[in-house]
């Protein structure tokens, strides 16, 4: 048995882009221990939601291993069962949750879909899930629409609960909610993961939101891995200039755009882009 | 003033039940000035910003007055609501992709207001087009013009989008969420065009956010909304420090900050 419940090695992956190539993930190596949760942030096109998409495997990587709870991984599944055991290995929250449920399903049909596709009996268990991310036993017989957004994405993390997988990827899951709403989905990522011992990968490009939910943080720059270490570090004193660019852009009192832009040209001159 | 909301009041019945949306919203926007609009999803933001268009369901009732450079929207006439919708104020949404015809090229979007609506000739509308995308900050313009929005990143599709807002030469833009969907480093590039195009043209801005630190940063006055209500009204630059109300403070507690960055405490003082 691994100590770590996820550990990524050496993940490769260029995607074709007319004649060229684009990497999107360049040699990526990270692990998270039970009920750790790491940051994964960088622009749009940094890489990030590819990293996503292969753990959850609707990518299929070039090159590396992905391991959860010491066993591997294939790189790619054929066959439903091989989905299925997959997918109960780890679990998604999209950024849209109105996209990711179904519109015709009640949330306790919902959640007694997924729960009974792996083979985990118990409609019983709708009522404490609908508990445990703070929704009301009312709101089971709910469809999506009636629900805010910031409830549906309550559901999306139930569903992603009631099959008790080892990790959750959480890409940009709170990045549409306002903040007060954001403030209470992250307050419930944090007692998720301090309570069931699930790993979180949370993916965003809002760094402060990171700082709120993780422990560990990657910072990506065009595929590859520019700094990593605990939060509280590399954002307080980052090391990387491409850090330091992202904190310096983000809007706060004295904030100016051009600045930013400068900041970014200047960046990119340096690394040669 | 270029933009007067006075007392604005949008109640909609539906199945018996009475709903008011917007409570006496009074704001305004003078010409070269850029205005914020902050608060929850459901507080009317979006739906303050509608109305200035006259864009509300049919069933709702609307009271108070909203004056564009001069006219009364409320009131206006077809013709007139036509001229305050082609070319006194445009709007910008969230999702540039929502906003542009996947099956048409970016030319064709861009310069279809000016064509169908405005009668300009195709030619001429071309020229205009590319004039506008190099003033937002677009390389190739020739090329991009003939390219479809999914050959186009997010933020580059939103510039397109600003240049489309812009063929009307409108003196008013009403930009919702404009940014919200860009990465910190493309925000501030778009927005540090929007600001250059604000001050070239004198353009009056009502900018509606949820990000609380951009509005306190680029906005030259806040109003902060709640259940359909202004409940304050801030400078930009004192909407962290100074906000009086209730709601104001409990919505700035909630905004998630990087703890104990010395980089944010001096930016902060």
């Amino acid at each position: 048995m691994s100590e770590y419940v996820l550990e990524v090695d050496g993940l490769q992956k260029a995607f074709r882009v007319g004649a060229g190539e684009v990497v999107a993930c360049n040699n990526v190596s990270f692990t998270i221990p039970p009920g750790g949760s790491m940051g994964l942030v960088g622009e749009s096109g940094s890489g990030k939601s590819t990293i996503a998409r292969m753990l959850v495997g609707l990518e299929t990587p070039d090159a590396g291993t992905i391991h959860v709870r010491g066993r591997q991984l294939g790189l790619q599944e054929r066959g439903r069962a091989a989905r299925l055991r997959r997918a109960k290995e780890i679990q998604m929250v999209f950024q849209d949750p109105y996209g990711s449920l179904d519109r015709r399903l009640t949330v306790a049909q919902c959640l007694d879909q997924a729960m009974r596709l792996h083979g985990v009996s118990g409609s019983a268990r709708v009522a404490a899930l609908l508990d445990q991310v703070g929704l009301l036993a009312k709101h089971g017989d709910s469809k999506p629409h009636q629900l805010s957004g910031g409830q549906r994405q309550r559901v999306a993390i139930a569903r992603c609960l009631a099959i008790e997988p080892s990790v959750m990827v959480l890409d940009e899951a709170v990045s549409a909610l306002d903040v007060s709403v954001q403030a209470q989905i992250l307050a419930l990522l944090n007692e998720i993961r301090a309570s069931s011992g699930i790993a979180l990968l949370f993916v965003s490009h809002d760094l402060a939101v990171v700082s709120e939910v993780t422990d560990d943080v990657l910072v990506m720059y065009r595929g590859s891995i520019l700094e990593q270490g605990p939060t509280g570090r590399v954002l307080n004193a980052p090391e990387s200039s491409y850090t330091k660019l992202l904190i310096s852009s983000m809007p706060g009192p004295g904030w100016d755009p051009a600045d930013v832009l400068e900041r970014r040209a200047a960046f990119e001159a340096k690394v040669g882009v | 003033m270029l933009l007067d909301i006075d007392n604005l009041s949008l109640t909609i019945t539906a199945n018996g039940l009475v709903n008011p949306i917007l409570d006496t919203v009074s704001l305004s926007v003078d010409a070269g000035e850029v205005v914020g609009l902050v608060g929850e999803s459901g507080s009317g933001k979006s739906t303050t910003a509608r109305a200035v268009l006259r864009l509300y369901p049919h069933t709702a009732a609307v009271e108070g007055s909203i004056t564009v450079g001069g006219t009364e929207v409320l009131s206006a006439s077809r013709d007139e609501l036509h001229r305050v919708r082609s070319s006194e104020a445009a709007m910008i949404h969230q999702d540039p992709r929502a906003a542009l015809n996947p099956v048409r090229r970016i030319g064709d979007s861009l310069t279809e207001r000016l064509v169908h609506v405005l009668g300009v000739s195709r030619s001429d509308a071309a020229a205009a087009g590319l004039e506008l995308l190099a003033a937002v900050g677009i390389r190739q313009p020739e090329e991009r013009m003939r390219q479809y929005p999914h050959e186009l990143s997010g933020g580059m599709l939103q510039r397109v989008v600003i240049a489309a807002a812009l063929t009307g030469q409108p003196k008013l833009l009403l930009a919702d969420e404009a940014t919200s969907a860009l990465d910190v480093t493309t925000q501030a590039e778009v927005l540090a065009i929007l600001r250059d195009l604000q001050v070239q043209r004198g353009l009056g801005v009502l900018l509606i956010t949820h990000d609380l630190h951009l509005a306190a940063a680029y906005c030259d006055r806040v109003y902060v909304m709640y259940r359909g209500r202004i409940v304050e009204e801030l400078r930009g630059n004192d909407l962290f420090h100074g906000a009086q109300h209730e709601y104001t403070r409990r919505l700035l507690s909630a905004v998630p900050a990087i703890g104990h960055l010395p980089n944010s405490e001096s930016r902060a003082s």
